[in-house]
């Protein structure tokens, strides 16, 4: 019996997969902060993980020292998605810290593209722009998964599309077609990235933003062509980094 | 991992470069400032030490003093929009700081425009402040290989700088002599030209980490004797380690090329990640610039206008796909790297669509990475991992 664990330590939440032959037996989120190396700790201990091979991925992937491995999130990403989507072509990825477009063949990176230096188009958008408008992640469905009416929100800056987000609320811009229009700016940044690699059909979409019916509703809007999400999207790395995990116990390249 | 025995070489002969310029402009041999790419063989052969503030930008960059220069000129009110090299230079000039000790004044100054509409400002601004001729040679853009008309404009612009250069106290410009210095820049650049096709051996036994810096002499000193018997030992050390199998990165594992200018904030940093991942840096469109063909000492006038307007910045973004392509087949390369350097616009317009039309080309995987040449404040390593890491990863290269 192959005992396997995979760790995504990601800039908002860290997630570990632990997989036993080939299936995924246990599964946590935890949050990263304050201190990356507890949550990976605890991640592992909540899965039952401890004592078993782990190899790492995401921003804190050189964190846990007792990995067997580490891999780029791109590259746990693409095998993830061979998995849980085998026939995916292309995966659109937001995260907390960056989002990341990745044209897959066969759980195998063919290309990809990433924003990794500005904000606007990743989770941590959403995250500011859902604090100033008092809606937590979990009610996004509830106030504009249905709205058709999206405002605009035009400010590449974070900081400044807040300011415009706050002066929207003070001319009495109802909430959900401010909140609308954030997504739709996040998703339409998300898409303009995915035209660099080209968004070639069936597409996947993951990480812990996919959770939203409306995120979802509106990149597919921004893509123009239908997404589908995996059932744990925020798992889909650290399910990778367990398979790409495997591999290495299997052929005994370490352990 | 063993080193080039040529790295302590440079170091002293970059030096008696420096202190020969300044012997040279002590003892009353004039000097002129030139751009790395113009016909530096017309003000050799007039008696000029010829010296390069874009190669000087790059050393200042390396030795970690360009941000503080660069404020200097900011101070001025240049725009952090405009090239670094230039602001790196400017705010030399304006603090007198260099890592060279001081700088020799020029009292000529040589720009082409072959390379980019900045350098033509840069060097007016420079001249400006020298109070000094500035003379200016204009290279038509053209897609592909220049025509007969445009070999023929700047042929005439070349024979009256001659003229010029001879004017401003220097020798006359013959035939004859002008043919001798194109000869030994000849000799350099087919020198150098071996030394860079030498990394398509397996594995590479030297790099473009290693031409980045061993190009100095090609851009500075080319037309000078010294040169020639640079390259030539660089020559004989890389073919003995070709010969001996000797490896420029550990266990190569995947090859890649480079486009655009080394990134020098970050140069040695970028060096050992290649290294950690064992990736060999191949080849790269930038230290080959200086490997040009066609340079007949026969007819000067006529093949350096031919060279110096056939230079790959002057030319449209098809040609770069053809460029990078063949390097990618030749040098058996499964990934190209292009650098999306915020100072040179010139370099780096269309690459978006080089990098589709090169993987289309030859199959091979590419990547864009944005950074800056010599601003620190414009790059950052840790995204440049980020980009670089599932890159190699996607190669089959792994840490």
């Amino acid at each position: 019996m192959t005992r396997v664990a995979g760790l995504d330590i990601g800039s908002t939440a860290t997630k570990c997969v632990l997989m036993e032959d080939g299936r995924v037996v246990a599964s946590a989120v935890v949050s990263s902060m304050p201190d990356m190396r507890v949550a990976a700790e605890r991640a592992l201990l909540e899965c039952g993980a401890s004592g078993v091979p782990v190899l790492t991925t995401g921003y804190g992937r050189a964190l846990y020292e007792a990995r067997l491995a580490q891999v780029s999130e791109i590259t746990a990403l693409a095998a993830g998605v061979g998995f849980v989507a085998p026939d995916a072509a292309t995966v659109v990825d937001i995260g907390g810290q960056d989002s990341k477009v990745v044209r897959v063949e066969a759980g195998k990176v063919v290309d990809f593209a990433m924003n990794d230096r500005c904000a606007a188009g990743t989770g941590r958008f959403l995250e500011v722009m859902s604090r100033v408008l008092h809606v937590p992640f979990d009610e996004f469905d509830a106030v504009a998964a249905d709205e058709v009416e999206p405002l605009p929100v035009t400010s590449t800056c974070t900081v400044f599309a807040e300011s415009e987000v706050v002066g929207l609320l003070s001319a009495r811009q109802p909430a959900s077609r401010i909140l609308k229009g954030v997504l739709v700016s996040v998703c339409g940044r998300v898409a303009s990235l995915g035209r660099q690699v080209g968004l070639k059909a069936p597409i996947v979409a993951t990480g812990g933003t996919m959770h939203s019916r409306a995120v979802v509703r509106a990149l597919s809007n921004a893509l123009g062509l239908p997404v589908a999400v995996p059932p744990s999207p925020q798992l889909v790395t650290a399910t990778g980094a367990a398979l790409l995990c495997a591999r290495r116990v299997e052929s005994g390249a370490i352990v | 991992m063993i080193k080039l025995r040529a790295n302590k070489r440079l170091q002293s002969t970059i030096r008696n470069q420096v202190l020969w310029t300044r012997f040279g402009a002590r003892i009353g041999r004039p000097i002129a400032w030139v751009t790395s790419g113009s016909p530096v063989e017309i003000v050799l052969a007039a008696g000029f030490i010829p010296f390069y503030p874009e190669n000087h930008a790059a050393i200042c960059a390396a030795r970690g003093m360009s941000q503080d220069l660069a404020e200097q000129t900011e101070a001025e009110g240049y725009s952090r929009d405009l090239c670094s090299y230039f602001r790196v230079d400017v705010g030399s000039q304006i603090s007198g700081r260099t890592p060279l000790g001081h700088l020799v004044p020029p009292d000529v100054i040589l720009v082409s425009n072959n390379i980019c509409g900045t350098v033509q400002n840069w060097f007016r601004v420079t001249a400006e402040r020298f109070n000094v001729p500035l003379l200016f040679l204009d290279t038509p853009f053209n897609d592909a290989a220049p025509t007969e008309s445009d070999v023929a404009y700047v042929r005439e612009q070349l024979v009256h700088i001659a003229a010029e250069v001879t004017r401003l106290g220097g020798r006359r410009v013959t035939e004859d002599r002008l043919g001798k210095v194109v000869l030994r820049s000849r000799d350099a650049l087919e020198l150098w030209a071996e030394v860079l096709a030498m990394a398509a051996e397996r594995p590479a036994p030297f790099t473009s980490f290693d031409a980045f810096v061993h190009m100095a002499p090609i851009v500075s000193m080319r037309g000078t004797r010294r040169c020639i018997s640079y390259y030539r030992k660089l020559r004989d050390e890389v073919r003995e380690r070709a010969k001996a199998g000797i490896s420029s990165v550990p266990d190569e594992r995947a090859r890649v090329v480079w486009d655009n200018i080394a990134i020098w904030p970050v140069h040695k940093q970028l060096k050992k990640l290649f290294e950690q991942y064992h990736v060999s840096l191949v080849s790269d469109t930038y230290t080959s610039a200086w490997t040009v063909e066609h340079l007949e000492p026969e007819d000067p006038f006529t093949s350096l206008a031919k060279v110096y307007t056939d230079i790959i910045l002057n030319h449209g973004a098809e040609h770069r796909v053809k460029v990078i392509s063949s390097m990618v087949r030749k040098f058996d390369a499964a990934g190209f790297v292009l650098h999306s350097n915020r100072s040179c616009k010139r370099y780096s317009l269309g690459q978006f669509g080089v990098k589709t039309a090169v993987s289309t080309a030859t199959g091979a995987t590419g990547v864009v990475i944005e950074a800056d040449m010599a601003d620190p404040r414009s790059v950052s390593f840790e995204h440049l991992e980020q980009r670089l890491v599932p890159f190699f990863e996607t190669l089959g290269a792994t840490g």
